[in-house]
């Protein structure tokens, strides 16, 4: 029997169904007595205590385990929990109209409930679940009843549940657990976001599976594809046997890649690197075998918090990383801060057009004291690893001079200080500014690397704003003027010998890795998880056909040729790797 | 009492972390802190009521704030808004 969901996080897996009953618990409205009032919302608040005191234990362990990223779904189910309006609420309707916490609790929710149908927007409207998890913990612990863990499991299972809670699936022990589905949810809700970084396949929305299958029942779920299938006869079973081997092997060689050089068939070297946010990430550049970090994007320090970030807690961030890199190097860019990213503890003018304002360079010339502290903490960090400092839009020389000249102070200070710091630490300047690529020749003379930001450069290049739907469609990046633009500065690099990368979302697309190369790209900085993918492509052609693949792109006029004849050229000449691609992702 | 227009901008909408996000911002303030779409009004330091607001992308709210630190908290609340919440 074949069931059609939502494949929520890919894989396959095959084995025994376990039901996870939630024992529903009835919320039982009796009547109680005015003196007895007290007593019961003391009851209520107990459970509630409780309540919060087991989302705490869970978010620790989970933080711990996988890290802190998700963990913002219990904070949400925490202050729910110590709402007022759910606090307060049940408390007053216990008071007023004397029946059980169990339900005035109903009531209270029942009314947000109602809130909740009415809105049109899904994403929202999947939220609905937050509010029911939230109230059935409340009510097993009213209850008393012990909730069944999926941590204590000792064998294999795919788990079959009407839903699953976040909670539920961060506890999940994930050497049992082998697959999830359930009637309700989507590819947003937070279960789908959480199996997928878990990487546990899953499928939700499956209406009533819940009704069909018993636990013990053999069970296929393809959280690629979004099905299952109840009692597979022998030729289903074999399929998919073949198919998860498949799809295991295609991880696999994937994986292997990672510890292989990114080399052409003609023996030209690739430098792979990584982009990342935070020094967390630095695991996954580790893993997926990219050649160190080629974009390190430092605001992240500075956003979601109410004061700037000290030198100290900078240094200590800085250092940690590149400590975890060495002996790879790693790229740090300044402060990039204006335009869609704005901070909440500086004045902000409320620029009408700020993606070409006071953002990035042009702000931290204007706000030395906090370039100064950045950039003393980044040369103090240079002793502990392969510093590069990145200057973000730049938009020509004097600029450039601008900022060497603050960098230099500060080092001149550090050395008054009797600070550590290595005395040679490359400089580079970003081109994302099409004034940038076209003095390019002149900036090189004075840094020591270049990298070139595609997301702004094609977006200043085409005057098109990203965010504006009106002309979003107008953003390609495979404009013609885009290819001459990277074309030039690529040629200008390569006449002053100078290195020069590429970090934007094209470098991360395997499709065109080959392009690039052509066009006289040697480095490459990408999310970790697409250094592989592109790896897989590179160390399959060779630097000639890319030349050629270039050539023959710079001759087109329009986008849509540019983009077609890649495709194009990529599916014929790698049928069997677009195929990977198209198992790999859903 | 200041009174200010804000637009929902992040992808999103107020969801579940960015409600917590304003949430846990509104709750250092000492000011009372009122969101408004169209007639319903709910409390900024209630995480149940901002997400019955339902503020999709593109939604207009009023944000009203009175008491002592008002133009403090004014200034960052909706400084987090058109932030996007720290979302792309």
């Amino acid at each position: 029997m074949k069931f059609k969901g939502i494949g929520v996080s890919p894989g396959i897996a095959i084995g025994k169904t376990l039901v996870l009953n939630r024992e529903r618990i009835k919320a039982e409205t009796r009547k109680i007595t005015p003196d007895s009032a007290e007593s019961e919302i003391q009851r209520f608040r107990t459970a509630l205590a409780k309540s919060i005191e087991q989302l705490e234990t869970v978010k620790q362990h989970f933080s711990s385990q996988v890290g802190e990223s998700h963990a913002y779904i219990l904070d949400s189910h925490i202050l729910m929990l110590k709402d007022t309006m759910l606090t307060e609420g049940t408390a007053e309707v216990i008071h007023k109209e004397l029946i059980t916490a169990e339900g005035a609790l109903k009531k209270v929710l029942d009314d947000f409930l109602a809130v909740f149908n009415a809105i049109e927007d899904d994403y929202l409207k999947e939220r609905k679940s937050d509010i029911v998890h939230v109230g059935e913990r409340i009510l097993q612990n009213l209850s008393g009843h012990a909730q069944r863990s999926l941590a204590d499991l000792t064998e294999d299972v795919i788990v079959v549940a009407h839903d699953i809670t976040p909670a539920d699936t961060m506890q999940m022990n994930r050497k049992h657990v082998k697959g999830f589905a359930t009637d309700l949810g989507g590819k947003t809700s937070h279960t789908g976001i959480i199996a997928r970084s878990m990487e546990i396949p899953a499928v939700a929305g499956m209406g009533d599976i819940t009704a069909w299958v018993q636990s013990g029942d053999p069970i296929i779920l393809d959280g690629s594809s979004g099905t299952i299938i109840l009692h597979p006869d022998n030729e289903t079973f074999n399929r998919y046997l073949e198919k998860q081997r498949r799809y295991v092997y295609f991880e696999k060689e994937l994986q292997k890649l990672a510890f292989l050089p990114a080399e052409t068939r003609d023996g030209c070297k690739i430098k792979l690197a990584a982009n990342i946010e935070t020094p967390d990430d630095v695991c996954g550049v580790l893993e997926h075998g990219a050649d160190g970090v080629g974009l390190y994007r430092s605001e992240f320090l500075y956003l979601k918090r109410s004061n700037l970030p000290t030198e100290e807690e900078q240094f200590q961030a800085y250092k940690d990383a590149l400590e975890m890199v060495y002996p790879e190097s790693m790229v740090i860019r300044t402060l990039d801060l204006g335009g869609d990213k704005l901070i909440n503890h500086i004045p902000y003018s409320g620029e009408p057009n700020p993606s070409m304002g006071l953002r990035a360079i042009r702000f931290c010339l204007q706000h030395q004291d906090i370039f100064k502290t950045q950039l003393r903490a980044l040369a103090r960090a240079s002793v502990y690893g392969n510093l590069k400092i990145l200057l973000p839009m730049i938009s020509g020389v004097l600029e450039l001079r601008m900022a060497k000249e603050i960098f230099y102070n500060v080092l001149e200070e550090l050395r008054r200080e009797e600070e550590e710091f290595k005395e040679k630490i490359p400089i580079g300047a970003m081109i994302e500014v099409p004034s940038a690529a076209l003095v390019v020749d002149l900036l090189a003379r004075e840094v020591d690397f270049l990298s070139i930001g595609t997301n702004d450069l094609i977006q200043y290049t085409l005057a098109i704003d990203r965010v504006n739907e009106h002309v979003a469609y107008l953003y390609e990046p495979l404009h013609p003027a885009v290819m001459r633009m990277l074309k030039y500065v690529m040629t200008v690099a390569k006449e002053v010998k100078i290195p020069v990368s590429l970090c934007g979302e094209v470098a991360g697309d395997p499709i065109y890795a080959p392009a690039l190369m052509g066009l006289g790209l040697r480095e490459f900085s990408m999310n970790s998880v697409s250094v592989p993918r592109v790896k897989r492509i590179i160390r399959e052609v060779t630097l000639d056909e890319s030349k050629r693949l270039a050539n023959q792109i710079l001759t087109f006029s329009t986008a849509r040729e540019i983009e077609e004849y890649t495709n194009q050229y990529m599916r014929s000449r790698f049928p069997e790797v677009m195929e990977w691609d198209s198992v790999l992702e859903p | 009492m200041l009174v200010e227009k804000i637009v929902i901008q992040n992808k999103l909408g107020m969801h579940a972390r960015s409600a917590a996000m304003f949430v846990e911002l509104a709750s250092h303030f000492q000011s009372d802190i009122l969101i408004k779409r169209d007639d319903v009004e709910v409390n900024g330091k209630s995480i149940m009521g901002i997400m019955m607001l339902a503020a999709a992308k593109g939604t207009e709210l009023m944000l009203q704030v009175s008491g002592p630190d008002e133009a403090e908290a004014m200034e960052r609340l909706s400084c987090l808004v058109n932030d996007k919440f720290g979302e792309d």
